[in-house]
């Protein structure tokens, strides 16, 4: 029981990752709190449908033209909603970033309805993989364990090894002294919102297929998940991103195990964590300071 | 090389650089001296293009007012900013790396200026995986130069690199400018402490409130009775 909790924890801990990495990239460059990105997910899980249903793609390329789509959609939301305030208060930001977020639900409600629909049929079927007699794993929760563990390997290097990657960590340190050595940090910006966006993505549509279900407003609650993950990892680190996302998974699923029935909802343990870390340690577990918004 | 004509600089309603003129020739060392306040770092900044101006920057015939930041770096003017300002989270080799962003050269010739900075700083060459932020004020002040210089600059602004730094490691700094001078690299250095900036300068302009109050060979500037009694403490 405990091992199968850990199991299925550490596989929901990879889909808050994926989105939370994002987030804290974002927060890195720009020191902002990206409201939107929940809707990014969306759009990346609309997207991998959309490829499957109406572009007759297969399930590895739609996943991938999900990330492409909800690549650009992030982009154009730093273009149309934050660039434009650059420089103003950042409740401000927050504000567009909010109203992003209530627009592209609404349109998506518009478009397909509130109603929650299936993951098209792409003869990718959801089942059971047993590793002991007592303990299994949906196989689709088996891909978002290792397609997370590849994806953070291939950002790490990118970040590390890549004029590009260094260029993203120069300007997160200062970003005014990146533009000093020549850095166009529109560009990084971009390349970034693009990545994390793409990686929120990714979760979208391996959450939409692993429950076979999607609707307009299904990333809110993951959105809002990630802030938690983030400020408990301590804004703009990556490791207290991935170990933030890996404890607030393995928590919830512990807690599904074997708190049933109790007071707190399992959604709400998130908020609960994010409340004490607050009060606890506002920098997070990997912080380096608090800034004030 | 460089040459300044009626600039200005405002912050909101307070004009913090008021109509200078300023002129750099190929090979000089050029010093802006001024006390805190002056508007140093604001001509600085208005130059490198971090904040917008009016008057015109003219560089090798070109006019650089209206250009931003990450463009100037391009035409071969590198600043070593004010509080040094090297990536504090990045070590020693990323930080030179990130010098060289902007250049147009190859891996090779890439590791052959690393090599000439670990030259000027050997500190630096036993430091190459220490992260920025953990250095001494001084190490800091080494790489930011050696940052810069990773860039292969034609004009070399340096603002305050004595700044917040003990007197022998000034001292030690102020041995690499003159190293660098020697070199050929044109320069223009922003100080406070008058003392060291004519001592390494061929002429130097003096800044106070935002205005140009003095401008002359350095040799006759250290006889000047207002400049000795203003920035040399005689
Ligand atoms: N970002 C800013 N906003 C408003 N005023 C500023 C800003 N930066 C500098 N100033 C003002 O402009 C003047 C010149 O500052 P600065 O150029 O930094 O001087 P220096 O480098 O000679 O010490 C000062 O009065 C300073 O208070
Ligand atoms: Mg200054």
């Amino acid at each position: 029981m405990l091992a199968q909790q850990l199991l299925n924890g550490i596989a929901l801990g990879f889909t808050y990752i994926l989105i939370a990495v994002g987030l804290t990239m974002i927060y890195g460059v720009l020191k902002l709190l990206h409201f939107a990105h929940g809707v990014i997910y969306t759009v990346g899980a609309f997207s991998a449908m959309i490829g499957i249903l109406y572009l007759n793609m297969n399930f590895i390329v739609a996943i991938l033209f999900g990330m492409i789509i909800a690549g650009i959609a992030g982009v154009l939301v730093e273009r149309l909603a934050y660039r434009p305030l650059r420089g103003t208060h950042p409740i401000t930001t927050l504000i567009s970033g909010v109203g992003i977020a209530i627009f592209v639900e609404s349109l998506f409600q518009a478009i397909f309805t509130s109603d929650p629909r299936g993951f098209p049929a792409t003869g990718m079927k959801v089942e059971p993989i047993h590793i002991t007699s007592s303990i299994s794993l949906t196989n689709s929760k088996l891909y978002i364990i290792i397609v997370g563990l590849v994806c953070l390997l291939l950002l790490y290097a990118f970040l590390k090894w890549t004029k590009m990657g260094v260029a993203i960590q120069a300007v997160s340190q200062d970003m005014r002294a990146a533009s000093l050595m020549g850095v166009n940090v529109n560009q990084v910006v971009a390349v970034t919102f693009f990545i994390g966006s793409a990686l929120a993505a990714l979760a979208g549509a391996f959450v939409a297929y692993d429950f076979n279900s999607l609707f307009p407003t299904m990333g809110s609650i993951p959105g809002l998940k990630a802030f938690c993950v983030v400020v408990l990892g301590g804004l703009g680190s990556i490791p207290g991103t991935i170990i933030g996302g890996l404890i607030l998974g393995i928590v919830e699923s512990l807690s599904e195990g074997y708190l049933t029935g109790m007071v707190i909802d399992k959604d709400a343990i998130a908020f609960v964590i994010l409340i004490l870390i607050l009060l606890l340690k506002p920098s997070g577990l990997f912080g380096k300071q608090v800034e004030k918004v | 090389m460089l040459e300044i004509e009626q600039l200005s600089v405002s912050y909101g309603r307070i004009q913090a650089v008021r109509n200078i003129s300023l002129k750099v020739e190929s090979g000089e060392v050029v010093t802006l001296i001024g006390s805190n306040g002056a508007g140093k770092t604001t001509t600085v900044h208005a130059i490198t293009g971090v904040i917008p101006a009016q008057g015109s920057i003219r560089y090798e015939g070109k006019e650089l007012c209206g250009l931003s930041a990450h463009q100037i770096v391009r035409e071969g003017i590198v600043l070593v900013p004010e509080g040094r300002r090297v990536f504090p989270r990045l070590n020693v080799e990323e930080n030179l790396y990130m010098g060289a962003y902007a250049s147009k050269m190859g891996s090779a010739e890439r590791d052959q200026e690393m090599e000439r900075v670990f030259q000027l700083f050997p500190r630096l060459a036993e430091r190459k995986t220490q992260l920025a932020g953990t250095m001494s004020g001084g190490e800091q002040q080494m790489l930011a130069i050696g940052r810069a210089l990773m860039a292969k600059p034609k004009l070399l602004i340096l603002d305050e690199p004595s700044m917040g730094l003990a007197p022998i490691v000034v001292k030690d700094i102020f041995d690499t400018i003159r190293q660098i001078k020697q070199e050929g690299l044109t320069m223009l250095l922003i100080e406070q402490n008058a003392m060291m900036a004519l001592s390494v300068a061929d002429r130097g302009y003096g800044l106070e409130h935002g205005e140009i109050v003095f401008s002359d060979h350095v040799e006759n500037l250290r006889d000047q009775d207002v400049v000795k009694k203003a920035y040399l403490g005689k």
